[in-house]
């Protein structure tokens, strides 16, 4: 019998990729992660019924314009929030759930290099996580700002997108990179994002260059919600970096974390 | 995996669509889906007027923020207008739109174009027994009425829709609706009158060509930040929500007038705190803006709206219930 040819790096890519979507698509974790992003949704088509106009925030006892709504939703929820914990509930998934599941061996006795594997599960949680998150916020934005206003403000909601985007893969990244190195990634995740990333928010300086959350605000084209809380307290002192910083280091984060997220799937003996 | 390419395809359909409608609307401007921008009365407002206001006096009048500021049974008075057009402002005017002109501009007064019931044959007397002259212009029946400093005059551009106001600015109405360029084509503004949040009255304008005019006073003019542009809307219905930005010309005059309106509420918080719904409107005052542009929004609830309706109807003063 003649030996396997491996397929091409694109096909090996493209295999996995294909087998990989389905699984993670239809996983408990992807309904997770559609309730919670589309939670903030549901809210904010409450709060507009309730108050005929706009979402009520703490600290005012009126309806907020659509568009501020909407920042503010953009700003604390979604970038905050949904974004890191998808990445967390899903990137950490990319190899440890192959791991947990034990299917490991399957996939490596493929005639398809490890980094293909990696490369191919990654593009199937970037394709899933955006899919999740992205058109709850483009309905989140239509329910929000009158159609009337559209024309001038769709701008915000494309470089809100964008700054999304980005920040699905970077932190897809740094949990792939967890999850193919560390035993319980899920509790780095959720110690990174609602640890680390918080407290370094709120601390004075240059500390918020230290996270990912930082940057992808700079990306994020809203004014912040007042000046009030912990929020305002990270707006007070923390050193905002600009645009072109912060998508230079975002974009290196995001290297930097896949390339040894293939090192350690290319060089780890994972045993079962 | 079918499954799998129907969900790919729904949620990358909703993204798709969305994104194409945005960017359908920010190419073609959203002119085509304001109610506002599409009225017809608009294209009788000659193509240089720099403020235009707007307000549907039926909504407002069948509104219920208007049926608890009118005490019941109060007995209808006549008014000498009523009596001699025939027209009650109350029921026979459906809405009106107002438009000011450029200072310096010929005619740079006002006009109003007036959507409602009216008794023509009526109108017409009562203006020709005041003293206007009857001209044909461009084929229709105009009633001037010279002065030494302003004439005025009135006419129907339509059944059912009156122009009134400066005679040039009258015979312009004219020339728009003959074809002449209107409202309509002012780009700047209408983007304005399009972005403008649904309520039944609204205004926009140019700030700096109101001030020019000798239409605000110039002590006041001098002590205000700079402005360009202003977009104001109100809803009427059990309550009353209104917004308003203003264009400053930079950033730092935006700064300075967001903190002009910051002390005025806060002056009117201290000279109000007594009054649990007048407070209340007060505390909804929500102020921001990006930029050079400030937003002011304010709504006034049900509840000020009812207590100020019983003090209007008991002793025609303000007891409104003080804070405990």
């Amino acid at each position: 019998m003649a030996p396997r040819t491996p397929p091409p790096p694109g096909r090996a890519v493209r295999l996995i990729f294909d087998l990989s979507l389905g699984r993670m698509l239809w996983s408990s974790r992807s309904l997770f992660t559609a309730l919670l992003a589309a939670a903030p949704l549901v809210l904010a088509l409450a709060g507009r019924v309730l108050s005929t106009g706009g979402v009520a925030f703490a600290g005012s006892s009126g309806p907020a314009d659509g568009l501020t709504s909407f920042g503010v939703l953009i700003m604390l929820v979604y970038a905050r929030f949904v974004v890191p914990v998808a990445a967390v509930v899903l990137g950490t998934s990319i190899m440890a759930d192959e791991v947990e599941g034990r299917t490991l061996t399957y996939l490596f006795a493929r005639p398809v290099p490890r980094w293909a594997v990696l490369a191919g599960k990654y593009l199937a949680y970037l394709v899933c996580t955006a899919l999740l998150v992205l058109p709850t916020v483009t309905v989140l934005y239509f329910a929000l700002v009158p159609l009337a206003s559209v024309g001038a403000t769709f701008g915000l909601l494309l470089a809100d997108l964008l700054a999304l985007a980005l920040g699905i893969a970077v932190y897809g990244a740094v949990f792939a990179l967890a999850g193919a190195r560390l035993r319980r990634p899920v509790v780095f995740g959720f110690l990174f994002v609602f640890g680390w990333e918080q407290v370094a928010l709120l601390l004075p300086g240059t500390v918020n260059r230290v996270t990912v959350a930082g940057y992808l605000e700079a990306l994020i084209p809203h004014d912040p919600p007042g000046s009030s809380g912990l929020f305002g307290l990270g707006q007070l002192v923390g050193d905002k970096p600009g645009v072109p910083e912060a998508v230079l280091c975002l974009l290196v984060v995001h290297a930097v974390c896949l390339w040894l997220a293939t090192l350690a799937v290319a060089r780890r003996e994972y045993v079962e | 995996m079918t499954k799998t390419r129907v969900l790919l395809a729904v949620g990358g359909g909703v993204l798709i669509a969305g994104l194409a409608t945005g960017l359908y609307l920010s190419r073609f401007g959203s002119l085509a889906l304001s109610a506002a921008a599409n009225m017809p009365e608009l294209r009788l407002i000659p193509a240089d007027a720099v403020v235009v206001a707007y307000a549907d006096v039926r909504a407002l009048m069948d509104s219920a923020v208007r049926r608890q500021l009118t005490p019941p049974n109060q007995p209808r008075r006549t008014s000498r207008l009523q009596e001699e057009t025939g027209l009650n402002p109350e029921t026979d005017i459906d809405a009106v739109l107002m438009a000011l002109a450029p200072a310096g501009s010929a005619g740079d007064g006002g006009l109003l174009v007036v959507r409602g019931a009216f008794d023509e044959v009526r109108i017409e007397r009562s203006v020709r027994d005041r003293g206007a002259a009857v001209v044909e212009y461009k084929g229709r029946r105009l009633f001037e009425r010279a002065s030494p400093e302003n004439g005025m005059a009135v006419t129907f551009a339509s059944p059912g829709v009156l122009v009134f106001g400066d005679a040039a600015r009258v015979r312009a109405a004219i020339d728009a609706a003959e074809g002449a360029p209107s409202v309509t084509g002012n780009q700047a503004l209408m983007d304005l009158v399009a972005d403008l949040p649904f309520g039944q009255a609204w205004a926009a304008g140019r700030l700096d060509a109101l001030a020019a005019s000798a239409r605000v006073p110039a002590d006041l003019t001098s002590r205000l930040p700079a402005m360009s542009w202003f977009a104001a809307s109100g809803r009427v219905d059990q309550g009353v929500e209104g917004h308003l930005t203003v264009q400053a010309i930079d950033e730092s005059a935006a700064a300075d007038l967001r903190q002009v309106v910051q002390g005025f509420a806060a002056l009117a918080r201290l000279q109000v705190r007594q009054h649990e719904a007048l407070a209340s409107v007060l505390d909804s005052l929500q102020i921001g803006g990006q930029g050079s542009t400030v937003t002011v929004g304010l709504v006034v609830p049900p509840a000020a709206v009812a207590a100020l309706g019983a003090a209007l109807s008991s002793a025609g003063r303000l007891p409104l219930t003080p804070a405990r």
